[in-house]
């Protein structure tokens, strides 16, 4: 027979076969990698350790006493394996759950910029308007150290000039979707800079005539 | 397998009304959920469950308070808040709507005789 030892599910100790204590362990491992990362993970594991624990008692009697391999089996088929409650995660509900923040950088933001960019940066990375860091700037030009300071973050601090770093500048993920979202915000700030050429060219014709 | 996933994209669609459904009939616990989807043939594996479950919760359409259990761990018994019993309904109108109009597409006639 098995070496049998105690396990704790769901807060209930239950004497466990060695097989079935592995495949348990196992199980148990692959859904903690599952959901640790998820909103909500660490109850939803508790949620299924609950569960488990559950079906075990089920199967307990005076006559058995001990779980074996075979309940262990059971049990995950009843469960069922991470990978398929994969896709439940995204619904319609949970737009703000699965909005994912990406990694943020520090960028000179030079779409916004005044002079190199370095405030509008400061701006996007902090997420606070542009316009106290231009203020804080411009006050401190009086003690003398800002120009040095300025000049120095001018240097240090990267451009973001690809799509993907205006993305990470501003904290969003860098993903396709993303990306296209980008290209079209650029597309059309470009369209709307040829109308005002075009306008601009209407009104010179009309002054000319 | 196509097919099989086409099956579970439909069953999914509907899961959520499905749970709000359950639960706002009365006070669920989970075994209970588990056993109606189960009986209606809407969940394969019980798992599924709890992430759902959970991410209810976490966006406020449901509640739940614990009880005891003298046969096993505490359990959890799940109750519609306000706002979801709002979505419920609001599912629910779009449910009626949208399966009358694919029955009729697909011709099917809900009452069964032309």
């Amino acid at each position: 027979m098995n070496k049998v030892m105690n396990l704790n599910i769901g807060g209930i100790v239950f004497n466990v076969d060695d097989d079935a204590f592995e495949k348990l362990k196992k199980y148990l491992k692959g859904i903690n990698k599952h959901f640790s990362n998820s909103t909500g993970g660490e109850e939803i594991i508790i949620d299924i350790e609950a569960r488990i624990a559950e079906l075990f008692q089920k199967k307990l009697s005076n006559k058995k006493e001990v779980i074996t391999l075979e309940d262990v089996v059971d049990v995950i088929s009843i469960m069922g394996n991470p990978s398929d409650f994969e896709d439940d995660n995204e619904s319609y509900f949970d737009d703000k759950n699965i909005k994912q923040v990406g990694r943020k950088r520090l960028f000179r933001d030079m779409d916004n910029r005044m002079i190199g960019g370095v405030c509008s940066g400061l701006g996007a990375f902090f997420q606070v308007d542009i316009v106290w860091f231009r203020l804080a700037f411009v006050i401190a030009t009086l003690s003398g150290l800002s120009i040095l300071a300025y000049l120095i973050l001018w240097i240090i601090i990267p451009p973001a000039i690809t799509i993907s770093e205006k993305l990470e500048m501003q904290g969003e993920p860098v993903n396709i979707s993303n990306i296209e979202k980008s290209i079209r915000d650029e597309m059309s700030g470009l369209r709307d800079k040829l109308d005002d050429l075009a306008s601009q060219a209407r009104n010179q014709f009309r002054k000319k005539n | 397998m196509k097919l099989e996933k086409t099956k579970a994209q439909m069953k999914k669609g509907v899961l959520e009304l499905c749970i709000l459904s359950i639960i706002s009939d009365k006070e669920a616990y989970t075994s209970n959920i588990l056993e109606a989807l189960q009986n209606a043939e809407l969940l394969v594996v019980e798992g599924t469950l709890y992430p759902l479950l959970t991410r209810l919760k976490n966006d406020g359409l449901l509640s739940y308070r614990w009880e005891e259990s003298t046969s096993g761990p505490p359990r959890k018994y799940y109750s519609l808040t306000v706002h979801g019993n709002e979505i419920m309904e609001s599912l629910k109108g779009n449910w009626i709507q949208f399966s009358d109009s694919v029955n009729s597409l697909i011709n099917l006639k809900s009452t069964g005789n032309e």
